[in-house]
């Protein structure tokens, strides 16, 4: 029992210390720990990229989260293990949301095409706290369209690669790069109130 | 040549998302140095960054029922008691298409069964010579019981003969 018990433990080590691939290969064998393990994983990053692409809706980030699990295992034979797994992943989620926002301008007739305006003068001053720099930030987010909101927060949220990121958004690597630069200096137009303009600021010395 | 301030800004945004040659790098690091304008800059790009790699946690009960959600959903997905194509997987390691390989073992199985039907008799039991004894047997003279001659007498329909009318007739036939 003993014996049986540690080499259970062994195993549960093993694949907790397996990379996302590995856990895929298992979980194609009808291994569910290893889902679990990936679940525990991917869950968090997952809702907080679903948050910020749904506007902080905590309910439907939640019910996303869930389907996005459900399609990835429903697809889990055609993902091929010689490819990584958090492209593959991402790019479920970011078509589930694409998906999302169809049938939400199907509703509510909204348009998730970029405003090109700034934040009122009003959002501005509401969020000029410091303290406040997030909300004006997913603010700023919200006005961006799907494809450069899901773009920057794989970047800047999910640390992807631009390679990664042109998989996932299945476009031109030079066409990311480009866009990317767009959005950071449509973001930086936005919450240009935030800039610490009155103090001394330190470099990044990491960069 | 000097770069100005704009082009060390146009660095500072490529910087966010690719990684700078040594050379520019190095010159950004110095300028930033020097310059507030820039560093300025620069700040709000890292107050960014910052502000979305921020975790936001799932609330736990919610996590945990999509956990067992997912989990059940796999369950009733694998069946391993009565799924075989879940066997097949387990036995060779790799998916298994189930349609094309019951296709493929019947269709073994039916060229099998065609090739062993026309396969010749091997049967050292019953050769050749059993046909040619067969054949000779043919011509040697028959015993007719009267049973025989009975049916024959019978199966001749309406033709009332005796039994030595039959015996000519059969022997004149055989001739």
């Amino acid at each position: 029992m003993q014996i049986s018990r540690a080499w259970l433990d062994r195993i549960s080590a093993a694949k907790k210390r397996a990379n996302d691939e590995q856990l895929m290969r298992q979980i194609k064998r009808g291994d569910r720990q290893a889902l679990g393990i990936l679940y525990e994983r991917y869950n968090q990053r997952l809702y907080r990229y679903l948050m910020r692409m749904m506007g902080g809706n905590t309910e439907q980030a939640a019910d996303l989260v869930q389907d996005i699990f459900i399609t990835v295992l429903d697809n889990a034979q055609q993902f091929h293990e010689d490819r990584l797994f958090a492209p593959w992943f991402f790019r479920i989620a970011h078509n589930r949301c694409k998906n999302e926002y169809r049938f939400m301008n199907y509703r509510n007739h909204a348009t998730t095409n970029d405003y090109h305006l700034s934040l009122s003068e009003e959002t501005i001053l509401n969020h000029i706290e410091e303290s406040d720099f997030r909300k004006a930030l997913e603010s700023a987010l919200m006005h961006l369209s799907l494809e450069k909101r899901s773009m920057f927060l794989l970047r800047f949220e999910e640390h992807l690669t631009l390679k990664d990121i042109a998989k996932i958004l299945n476009l031109p690597m030079g066409t990311v790069k480009s866009r990317l630069h767009y959005t950071l200096k449509q973001l930086r137009k936005q919450l240009q109130a935030f800039n610490p303009s009155n103090k001394e600021v330190n470099y990044d010395k990491n960069m | 040549m000097t770069k100005t301030c704009n082009s060390f800004k146009d660095l500072i945004d490529r910087s966010q998302y690719e990684h700078l040659i040594a050379e520019d790098a190095s010159a950004l690091k110095e300028h930033l140095n020097v310059c507030r304008e820039c560093r300025k800059y620069q700040a709000l790009y890292t107050q960014i960054t910052k502000a979305v790699d921020t975790p936001m946690a799932m609330d736990h009960t919610v996590r945990n029922r999509i956990k067992h959600f997912i989990l059940d959903h796999y369950r009733q997905q694998n069946k391993p008691t009565d799924n075989l194509r879940h066997k097949l997987l387990m036995l060779f390691g790799r998916p298994i298409p189930l349609y094309q390989s019951i296709l493929l073992v019947l269709s073994i199985l039916i060229i099998f069964i065609y090739v062993s039907r026309k396969k010749p008799n091997n049967d050292h039991a019953m050769p050749q010579r059993a046909e040619y004894y067969h054949t000779q047997s043919l011509n040697l003279p028959r015993v007719l019981t009267n049973g025989d001659i009975k049916l024959m007498q019978h199966q001749m329909n309406g033709i009332n003969m005796t039994a030595d009318t039959m015996f000519s007739v059969i022997a004149i036939t055989d001739m």
